[in-house]
């Protein structure tokens, strides 16, 4: 039998969650010997996606779980946070980079969370909007960037 | 936690402490931006150096609060930000949109 997750919590829908969700993820990073800048890509790609669950997939909806879960394999972490909303389309997001988005306060959490780690996939299924994050463990690497 | 504001040579400088992240820290920035703007002062400098770690929403903040400095004809400027804070403003490509100075000295000068 495979071994199961390294973390799996779920947590309300409040943003005042988002400290403990991430202080649990940095524990179990650091116990699976995680480089301090992994655990640095993981925790702000994974504030980022635990923030837009409770946002705009609970819409603040405190009741509504919002469950994240960890596994590391091969040297590289994986994370999912998922939500009961509607989910979106990753690719209709306004490029916040683009020179009419500069100056607005919202919209640079998806950039974040691509910039920061090596994969972002946004999915939908069984009534669940899913957002997974995988990184290596290791520290940043120089060539590290935005996605296509 | 609430970032300490002090006066150089008629400059505002704010220093927020510790996580600018959503509910932790972004609010509380805004909020002093908003008290620096009620006491007319010349110029603003947001001194990063104690910042540990910024999201997209105490960006969104840096930039809310420039644009409206903007719109009152009042300088923003950035000091002394920590590595990883230079790094998601250059992910976010925010780096050419502030003016950024290497220390809060060198941008008070500026104001000179």
């Amino acid at each position: 039998m495979p071994p199961g997750p390294m973390l799996r919590l779920s947590t309300a829908s409040r943003l005042d969650q988002v400290g403990s969700v991430l202080a649990a993820m940095d524990a179990a990073l650091e116990g699976a010997g995680a480089h301090d800048d992994c655990r640095f890509r993981v925790g702000l790609a994974l504030g980022e996606a635990v923030a837009n669950a409770i946002i705009h997939g609970s819409r603040y909806e405190a009741a509504l779980p919002v469950d994240v879960e960890l596994n590391v394999a091969g040297g590289r972490a994986e994370v999912r946070v998922s939500d009961r909303g509607e989910g979106f389309d990753a690719g209709a997001v306004p490029d916040p980079r683009a020179p009419e988005n500069q100056l607005k306060p919202h919209g640079r959490g998806l950039l974040l969370m691509r910039e920061v780690v090596d994969d972002v996939d946004v999915s939908r299924r069984r009534g669940r909007c899913s957002v997974t994050i995988r990184t290596h463990l290791g520290p940043t690497r120089h060539d590290e960037g935005a996605q296509p | 936690m609430k970032p300490n504001i002090r006066r150089e040579r008629g400059v505002a400088v704010i220093q927020p402490v510790g996580a600018v992240t959503i509910g932790v820290g972004d609010v509380a920035l805004r909020q002093a931006v908003h008290e620096v703007f009620e006491t007319g002062d010349r110029g603003i400098v947001i001194d990063l150096s104690a910042v540990t770690t910024m999201d997209s929403s105490g960006l969104g903040e840096l930039v809310a609060g420039y644009a409206k400095a903007a719109d009152r004809g009042v300088r923003l400027l950035l000091a002394d930000a920590p590595r990883r804070v230079t790094e998601v403003l250059e992910m976010t490509r925010l780096l050419d949109t502030f003016e950024i100075y290497g220390t809060v000295s060198g941008a008070v000068d500026s104001f000179a």
